[in-house]
């Protein structure tokens, strides 16, 4: 009687021997497998295999992030995973662990993409972009690209006096803006009262 | 008299932000270590020279950091942020 695991088997077996092939071959590809990796280093796909690389810049720039905010900054940043910064002659801005537009104006919801060249952690472009707010602002605005269309929610939904983050008492941002977000307020809100 | 340790006082950090997290290069201005702020000075010069950005940072007493553009006023501790551009 020819059972279904009759008819599997064979193919199974092939099918395993490939895969165990497969991956010692990549074993000795990413030279995890006891193989010099010094010949492999720079494989192009060894990142991809091995996240650990990435992972530890990571974690390096969000120490060098942390040590770097001021507490209110560290607070803020703890809890929302986002931060608040003071740039002169501008008012507040937050910056968002995003790799572009992340740089927003609460006031009137543009958003600014400046970003250091290379490819740094995320932590590190908040890092940048934190430094650059504070100390040198001419030079990132004059470089950063504006959206002043950033709308996180359709523009149909929102009306004139809709907070756009919502922020609560306790939170140590502090209180919502108390001017909309030019791009959430729909055509007719303005003229409706 | 508790003066602390000279060593401590004395160290200064550049950090340029990479895709490492950050290469930190440590010198102080003793004779001994003459050579790594030879190489501080020629990666911060390096550094600005093609569009980066210094700050003092960590500056002590309640000082704000602050933009730095010359090595010989570079304090404790220094970031050096890759030329910007829009994204």
């Amino acid at each position: 009687m020819i059972g279904r695991a009759g008819v599997e088997l064979p193919m199974r077996a092939p099918f395993r021997q490939v895969c165990v092939r497969f991956i010692r071959g990549l074993r000795r590809w990413t030279g995890s497998d006891g193989v010099d990796p010094a010949g492999v280093i720079d494989a192009p796909v060894r990142h991809l295999l091995s996240a650990q690389p990435l992972a530890s810049a990571e974690r390096r720039a969000r120490d060098l992030l942390l040590r770097m905010l001021n507490p209110r900054q560290r607070r803020e940043f703890e809890l929302h995973n986002y931060f608040s910064v003071n740039v002169p002659g501008r008012g507040r801005f937050w910056v968002f662990p995003w790799r572009s537009l992340n740089v927003v104006d609460p006031g009137t919801g543009d958003c600014y993409c400046g970003v250091p060249e290379g490819r740094l952690p995320v932590y590190d472009l908040m890092l940048a972009q934190k430094l650059l707010l504070e100390n040198d602002p001419q030079n990132f605005f004059c470089v950063a690209n504006r959206h002043p269309s950033f709308a996180p929610r359709p523009a149909s939904t929102i009306t004139a006096t809709t907070r756009v983050w919502c922020v609560g008492a306790s939170d140590p941002i502090g209180p919502a803006p108390t001017t909309p977000m030019r791009s959430m307020v729909t055509p007719g809100a303005s003229t409706a009262t | 008299m508790c003066i602390g340790n000279p060593k401590e006082i004395l160290m200064k950090t550049v950090r340029v932000l990479d895709s490492s997290g950050d290469r930190v290069v440590e010198f102080d201005d003793t004779r001994a270590m003459a050579q790594s702020r030879a190489q501080a000075e020629a990666l911060f010069n390096r550094m600005l020279a093609s569009g980066s950005t210094a700050f003092k940072v960590n500056r002590g007493h309640g000082k704000p950091d602050e933009k730095v553009t010359e090595f010989s006023k570079l304090e404790n501790e220094t970031i050096v942020v890759p030329r910007v551009v829009g994204g």
